[in-house]
């Protein structure tokens, strides 16, 4: 997927960067020094380094300089964090089992887990899902203060689009070994559905995302239930397959045989233009937060306001799903003006807050 | 840990530390202090050797016999400076009295940096868990997705509790309080 924006062509390196790079053994980078500099503030804002640094390393032929240094010390630095969060993985479990609760880690160390270097995939905080009963009883169990390092951010349910009860990801959830305690993670076929639902939520702006679940499907044994990953609404299962069309046409997941194939070989048009276009922007994508607190901020700064404008449109695919839509070749426009439209009460409501505040 | 003359013996400290080896470099992190240190090989070659039984002269000749070429006394005491400076030591040496102090530059300019390479031991960035996941303000818990109780949703944060708004929770987590 070639584009020749200057946004989208940044997009495209981006992609060339992370293509394959969480497989063992990773094919050499066809980018030259200019273009990866070009793109090593998008890589280190998007916590993809690590992975890129992968591909920089087996293409590298000279000592690092500048940026290269930068994605390299990301790199670094995500080892030494993932080492690090597996002792607070096992602190959290430790309290939590003594507090009698059942919990299981989404995302971040649960997907870290699966790549073939500890580090290559970098993350913050600790996604639990928990009953929404035991959620007092987490707050009480966590520690207090900033002694422990860690961000803990505790869930009770997850999108609608998931149609997955806790009790039903819990019955088919895998337990796995950290030192002396037990931590358990949702089966792939569940985590898979998520962290496309995920992808999607967040318009997709971070590469590192779809490089997941590229992992993910390439990893998938030959029991791998596609029938329990996909279940549910016909539109959220066809959802998922453009994602996992997505890390195929974007970053050559490997998908034949899969029951998605026939679907990830023909996306609507504007599909993978908008992620590219999204990769090329870079971190910023409009927060539910952003929206609320600082469009209001910069409404009172006029200068500022065209820019916090755009930013805060929704892109094509974040618009899609919160309006609920198809992924097909109808226009998007229209559910870019929808979502925007729907969230006006909203952000009325936080600007009439903001203008009494200030 | 201290020899009959009343040296004390360097130990290099192990709790509360994280370590992960890549090529030419041990990275350490201090779960106590949440900092991060990176040493090459020559501090990682010392460091791992303190374990308070060996002088420092029995230390330059470990060295010396693991990388087969000589090893200065200064190098050591080179690292051990280091290692000292960014709490890595349980117990540290006694230096010797009139033992002047030590830098790179001066072990260059005596030749004496010459077979392997001189330890150094730096700190690098790592984020704290606070600015490393999504930092938890009263924004950021608001603006949570409204499904996620981890947050105190979007609409109408903490309505449903009179008098509450929404806080910083244990562990960063958001609650109405």
């Amino acid at each position: 997927m070639r584009l020749t924006s200057k946004r989208s062509s940044f997009g495209n390196y981006v992609a060339e960067a992370v293509a394959g790079a969480w497989r063992m053994a990773p094919e050499p980078l066809r980018l030259s020094l200019k273009e990866l500099r070009e793109i090593a503030r998008l890589l280190l804002g998007t916590g993809t380094a690590a992975l890129a640094w992968r591909r920089i390393e087996s293409s590298l032929d000279y000592a690092p300089t500048g940026s290269l240094l930068d994605i390299r010390a990301a790199h670094r630095e995500a080892l030494i964090t993932s080492a690090v969060h597996e002792v607070n993985i096992e602190d959290i479990f430790k309290r939590v089992q003594a507090a009698g609760i059942e919990a299981v880690v989404f995302k971040g160390w649960a997907l870290a887990r699966l790549y073939p270097d500890a580090g290559l995939r970098s993350f913050g905080d600790i996604d639990l899902w928990v009953r929404p009963e035991d959620l007092e009883k987490l707050y009480r169990a966590l520690p207090s203060g900033k002694e422990y390092g860690y961000c803990v951010e505790p869930h009770v349910s997850f999108y609608p689009q998931y149609e997955r009860s806790f009790d039903e990801i819990m019955s088919a959830s895998q337990l796995i070994r950290v030192n002396d305690i037990q931590v358990r993670v949702p089966c792939h076929e569940d985590h898979l559905r998520f962290i496309c639902l995920h992808f999607l939520y967040h318009g997709g702006w971070r590469p590192l995302w779809l490089c997941d679940l590229a992992m993910m499907v390439e990893s998938a044994s030959s029991e791998f239930d596609w029938d329990r990953c996909l279940s549910g609404k016909r539109k959220h299962a066809d959802w998922i397959a453009c994602v996992i069309g997505l890390a195929h046409q974007l970053l050559d997941a490997e998908i034949t045989g899969t029951p998605v194939e026939k679907r990830a070989k023909n996306l609507p048009r504007w599909l993978a233009p908008a992620v590219l276009k999204q990769w090329g922007q870079g971190p910023g994508m409009s927060f539910a937060e952003n929206l609320s607190f600082s469009l209001p901020r910069r409404l009172l700064k006029p200068a500022a306001l065209m820019r916090a404008m755009r930013e805060h449109w929704r892109n094509p695919i974040q618009a899609s799903v919160e309006m609920n839509a198809w992924f097909d070749e109808s226009p998007r426009p229209l559910l870019q003006f929808g979502s925007a439209f729907l969230r006006i009460p909203e952000f009325a409501r936080f600007l009439g807050q903001e203008i009494r505040r200030t | 840990m201290k020899r009959s003359n009343g040296q004390a013996l360097p130990k290099a400290r192990k709790n509360d530390l994280v370590t992960r080896q890549i090529p030419g470099e041990l990275l350490v992190y201090d779960l106590k202090r949440h900092r991060a240190y990176c040493l090459n090989d020559a501090a990682a070659a010392v460091w791992k050797s303190c374990d308070g039984k060996l002088t420092v002269s029995e230390l330059a000749a470990k060295l010396e016999s693991d990388q087969k070429s000589p090893v200065d006394e200064k190098i050591v005491w080179l690292a051990l400076d280091q290692l000292e400076k960014f709490c890595l030591l349980q117990t540290k040496a006694t230096k010797p009295l009139g033992l002047p102090p030590i830098s790179r530059r001066s072990l260059v300019r005596a030749g004496i940096a010459t077979a392997i390479a001189l330890p150094i031991v730096t700190m690098i960035a790592v984020p704290t868990a606070q600015a490393a996941g999504t930092p938890v303000t009263q924004a950021v818990c608001q603006g949570r997705h409204q499904s996620d109780l981890g947050g105190c949703g979007i609409t109408s944060p903490c309505s449903d509790v009179p008098t509450t708004k929404c806080i910083n929770g244990p562990g960063n987590t958001c609650k109405c309080g």
